[in-house]
């Protein structure tokens, strides 16, 4: 019963990117983006994936809708793999899922008009022409808050936000069922942020529709998503429900994460304890053995550098992957 | 109520419109209407965008109603300067006298007629008789002659004794005696002098009486002169235009076309392909650019299409390497992701959101390249290597001037002027056009 | 009473673009106190970092200081040569930006970047310069500082970058630390060690420390007062507990609404709606008039007056005698509404 909600379910993807050292030399380096990471959402939930830049969130987003080819393993898409589809039979695949961006300056073409923009998509998959699609670019313009008169506008004039909810309009227009927001709220002011999550949680609500939220913002994230994992340098290190994870942390790193959150409450931070991690984030290059996170865990121990930690249900749809929970 | 009659409304909330907090103050502009916003305050790319729409214009429009073709020749009209130094023979009749003791009748105004009847040309006495409508016109060219013949032999003797006295030339005497002074000895470079500024090249004689220059008019049949051959300089100046533009934006616009496909191919594959494409790139640049063309044009022969030719199989590399940095940087922004994730074909990304994204450096580039296959094509054909006579481009008529440079120095100032303004403005507008579209300066 | 260090009157700063003149900041006043940590909130555009260039007299073309007086120490900044500048800038008042990448010169070794600094402004030895360098880097807690001291930037990670700028700002122990957005580029786990490090520093060298940020978390850890800037102009002034328990301002409540409770049941955002104006043509009266859930005709029409409240200062016309309190305000908008 469970699993028939499932929208997507990604088991062991993979995906390292290649690095060439010269044009001649023939040795090859792979930055393992994202290293064997296994997760599912449910149909019309939010599913929040936070970690620190460089920990592989987006790029686990960018290969779920295929803008990259996995190295290993499967992205069941409503019970079929599309990790190992062509760009043509992906094109049905491609109306179904959408995204939207992090830059709200880099995502939009600067030389075409907000209606171009938004109409180019139904122009690809045939969805209108016409009298029908201009008709179809003013309603999605209303949906997000603007109206015909920035239709005919270039992306330059508009503000940050509302940049974002042009991007917004332009997923929404091949009516897909499931969104990858790709850190939508970073590049945003704080008062405008909430703008956008409030229209998101609007549209889905109207839509039905399924997000996956990558975001570095943990406040945020808690906010909008249902369940939410945690990314380390390209593994998924904890998994659960918002407030399961965010009252019940378990993994040394989320503590830590979560800790670190400046909380907008001049007598609350003063009372918070905050878990200050020592050193950097390891380069994915060459990743520590074991487990990732075992250059800055205070509990460290021997197994950490011998063996990679599973994802180990705890109960309460909660997961971890760490050697503390086998002791 | 009448105590309150003045109501304070201040103090009421404000009935907002609709998308009150969404109106976009700023004007709408698009990249271009901006750009050409922003190039139009730059008040020297504008006057070069002006320079160069005028000489476009020119060459296009005047040979069809100049009343020469750049290969009429008039060999009896050779040679002849833009400024005339015409002598009066009576009211009708007016005179201009090359440096070659040519007399051509000539109208009050400047207009050249013709080559008068020459009567006799006494070579031994260096005098030449004209008749122009009857009257005599004697050239006397002798003076001249004589004091050079004489400052040869100067110059001989004073290898042996540095004393030059003025009693042993006549030319000396004859000079001080005109200026009523008494001078024992000179230098040589004094006796240089008067025999080079001092002394006329010819005296004229009408009816024997002696004439001075009535007056300096312009020539009114060839506004720029005349060149060896008698051809109008001034319009072959103006063809020597033509083919300048036509190879500079032939060999731009074939450039374009090359290097933008070539480029935006290797930078949006990227990866082995770009590889491979950017080392062929590299070969091809790693020889000189000009000794290629140069060996292209040995093989083909010479003419503009050989010169076109040459220059697009080279040239277009430079735009290629810009066309790929272009793509490559924005390959990975997100519009472009954006646009596969919907599906785009990569046709569509290369030309409907890199290429138009990349149109600013490679206007500015092709801006660029213009005034150097110019230059290109000026050198070439400078070196003979470039179009075949009667042509003309601005390198042969600068190479055709320089043999006579020293005595006709009109010859070689109209072409290089012609060029030296032409590319300036190039230059010049393609500097503005650079500052108007980078996007650095945008806000 | 704590003396003043800088204050700032009527400063006015405008950048003239090739479309119009753009005003950055109309009319700003406020103090630094010596030995405070000031926050300065503001989303993108409301001036915050521009008033503060004009501070360090960095600001590029097209922006230009057209008004006000700026003094520091008592003496007007604005009325120094370049040279006498250039004296001040990393001496008396230093800055750290956003990006330590781009801030950090990478041809030079982190140590060559900091001994400059401190040769420039004091007449020391090599020797002694390069002490005190590696004493920097070893106050802003890089491991190791004698090794560190000969690595180039690209050496070092994002958060050490940043240390690396904090040592340069602070080695000839400034009276002033300026920075703008220094944790924004981080990511939060090394964003929490560079707030901590700018806290501990601002107390143990007694220096006034200027926050400017547009996250208000960073401001309730940190700072001990806080102005808010919208629009170019500075909105409300007051204590941290102040502005985070009893704003004045609407846009300051509107701020603080906006951002997500830490709490277990899901609310809804309040967002504060629309855009920023643009300030190439910016409202003739209140900045935030159009996007203010409390908006009279007279925000319109007149640029509103600073109020006092103890320590806390505002420019709102709500905070006029003569203006409805919010309540009234909620009446009559609905009053408005059915009369309509």
């Amino acid at each position: 019963m469970e699993h028939s909600e499932r929208l997507l379910e990604v088991r062991g993807l993979k995906k390292y990117f290649e690095k060439r050292k010269g044009i001649i030399s023939k040795k090859v380096e792979y930055v393992k983006a994202v290293d064997d990471v296994s997760f599912f959402i449910n149909k019309k939930e939010t599913f929040g994936l936070v970690g620190e830049s460089g920990c592989g969130k987006s790029t686990t987003g960018r290969t779920i809708i295929r803008l990259y080819k996995p190295t290993d393993g499967k992205i069941l898409y409503d019970g079929e793999d599309i990790g190992k589809l062509g760009e043509k039979d992906l094109m049905p695949y491609r109306k179904r899922i959408q995204m939207i961006f992090q830059d709200p300056y880099a995502s939009l073409n600067a030389r075409m008009t907000v209606a171009d923009i938004i109409g180019e998509p139904m122009e690809i998959h045939n969805i209108a022409s016409g009298k029908e699609r201009e008709e179809r670019v003013t309603e999605l313009l209303n949906l997000v808050g603007l109206s015909k008169i920035h239709a005919s506008r270039y992306p330059h004039e508009f503000s940050g936000g509302q940049r974002q909810r042009i991007g917004i309009a332009r997923a929404l227009s091949v009516n897909p069922e499931f969104i990858i927001c790709d850190e939508p709220i970073s590049a945003l002011d704080v008062s405008i942020q909430a703008q956008v999550v409030n229209m998101l949680e609007d549209l889905q609500e109207s839509f039905g529709l399924t997000y996956l939220f990558i975001a570095h913002d943990l406040s945020m994230v808690r906010h909008i998503s249902n369940r939410i994992g945690v990314m380390y340098l390209g593994n998924l290190v904890e998994v659960a429900d918002r407030n399961e994870l965010y009252d019940n942390p378990i993994h040394p790193y989320t503590k830590a994460l979560l800790s670190s959150i400046p909380i907008p409450d001049p007598e609350l931070a003063e009372k918070t304890e905050r878990i200050i991690l020592e050193g950097d984030v390891p380069s994915p290059i060459n990743p520590p053995s074991g487990c990732k996170f075992r250059t800055r865990c205070k509990y460290k121990s021997d197994i950490c550098k011998e063996v990679v930690p599973k994802l180990i249900d705890v109960g309460n749809k909660h997961y971890v992957a760490c050697h503390l929970l086998q002791n | 109520m009448s105590d309150t009659a003045k109501i304070d409304r201040r103090w009421e909330p404000l009935v907002k419109e609709a998308f009150d907090s969404e109106i976009i103050e700023r004007p709408s502009l698009t990249y271009w209407q901006d750009s050409w916003r922003r190039l139009k305050r730059n008040k020297s790319a504008i006057v070069s965008l002006v320079v160069i729409a005028f000489i476009v214009l020119s060459a296009i429009l005047i040979p069809f109603f100049w009343g020469y073709s750049y290969e009429e020749q008039e060999l009896t009209l050779s040679n002849i300067p833009p400024k005339l130094e015409i002598y009066q023979l009576d009211n009708e009749n007016y005179v201009y006298i090359t440096s070659e003791y040519k007399v051509i009748e000539v109208t009050k105004d400047g207009k050249l007629i013709k080559l008068a009847d020459l009567v006799n040309d006494d070579k031994l006495g260096k005098k030449c008789y004209y008749d122009v409508n009857g009257n005599t016109v004697l050239i006397d060219y002798s003076p001249y002659f004589n004091a050079k013949s004489e400052f040869i032999k100067l110059e001989r003797a004073y290898k042996k004794n540095p004393i030059i006295k003025v009693s042993d030339y006549k030319y000396l005497t004859d000079y001080y005696a005109s200026q009523g002074a008494s001078v024992e000895t000179i230098t040589l470079e004094e006796a240089r002098h008067i025999m080079e500024k001092r002394i006329d090249r010819f005296q004229v004689k009408l009816n024997d009486q002696l004439a001075k220059p009535f007056r300096k008019v312009s020539n009114k049949t060839f506004i720029w002169g005349s060149d060896s051959l008698g051809r109008d300089m001034f319009i072959r100046v103006v063809y020597g235009a033509r083919v300048s533009l036509i190879v500079g934006f032939v060999a731009a616009i074939i450039n374009f076309v090359i290097g933008v496909f070539y480029g935006g191919i290797s930078g949006y594959l990227g990866g082995r392909v770009d590889n491979i494409m950017m080392r062929f790139v590299d070969i091809i640049s790693s020889i000189p650019m000009m000794l290629y063309v140069i060996l292209l044009m040995v093989i083909l022969k010479p003419g503009l299409q050989s010169i076109i030719i040459a220059m697009s199989v080279t040239y277009w590399v430079g735009m290629a390497r810009i066309v790929r940095g272009q793509v490559l940087s924005m390959r990975e922004q997100e519009f472009i992701l954006a646009a596969r994730t919907i599906g785009a074909s990569t046709q569509r990304i290369l030309f409907k959101h890199l290429l138009p994204n990349a149109m600013g450096p490679i206007m500015v580039s092709l801006t660029m390249q213009i005034p150097s296959a110019m230059f290109t094509e000026a050198f070439l054909s400078f070196t003979g290597l470039g179009v075949a006579a009667p042509k003309a481009s601005w390198g042969s008529l600068c190479n055709d001037a320089l043999q006579t440079l020293t005595v006709y120095p009109y010859q070689m100032f109209y072409p290089a002027l012609a060029m030296s303004i032409t590319i300036l403005a190039f230059n010049i507008f393609s500097d503005g056009l650079r500052d108007a579209l980078d996007p650095r300066l945008r806000k | 009473m704590s003396d003043i260090l800088l204050e700032v009157n009527n400063l006015e700063t405008s950048f003239f673009t090739h479309i119009g003149e753009v005003k950055a900041i109309r009319n700003v006043s406020f103090n630094v106190k010596s030995g405070e940590s000031l926050g300065v909130v503001g989303e993108s555009g409301s001036g915050k970092s521009v008033t503060f260039l004009s501070v360090m007299r960095l600001l590029q073309h097209p922006g230009k200081v057209i008004g006000g007086e700026i003094l520091f120490n008592g003496e007007d900044l604005l009325k120094k040569t370049t040279k006498e500048m250039r004296r001040i800038r990393g001496d008396k008042i230093s800055m750290i930006f956003q990006d330590p990448m781009t801030s950090l010169n990478p041809v030079y070794t982190i140590g060559n970047q900091i001994v400059e600094i401190i040769q420039e402004h004091n007449n020391v030895s090599k020797k002694e310069a390069k002490d005190r360098a590696i004493k920097m880097l070893d106050m802003v807690g890089i491991p190791s500082p004698e090794s560190r001291f000969s690595n180039y930037p690209h050496e070092f990670s994002g958060g050490m970058r940043q240390r690396a700028m904090i040592a340069i700002a602070l080695s000839c122990y400034p009276e002033l630390l300026i920075a703008d957005e220094p944790t924004t580029a981080l990511d939060v786990t090394i964003q929490a060690q560079i707030l901590s490090l700018i806290k501990e520093l601002n107390k143990k060298l007694n220096m006034s420390t200027v926050l400017i940020t547009h996250d208000l978390g960073i401001v309730a850890k940190v700072c001990t007062r806080v102005i808010v800037m919208y629009g170019g102009l500075i909105m409300e002034e007051g204590s941290v507990k102040d502005i985070f328990y009893n704003p004045l301002h609407p846009y300051t409540m509107g701020l603080l609404k906006s951002i997500p409770r830490l709490s277990s049941n899901k609310t809804r955002l309040v967002p504060i709606p629309g855009t920023p104006p643009d300030l190439l043509k910016p409202p003739k009266g209140c900045p935030f008039y159009n996007r203010c859930n409390f908006a009279m005709n007279i925000c319109k029409e007149e640029m509103p007056l600073y109020y006092q409240r103890g320590l806390q200062k505002a420019m709102c016309w709500l905070l006029d005698e003569d203006a409805p309190r919010v309540e009234e305000y909620e009446r009559q908008k609905g009053g408005v509404r059915s009369g309509a």
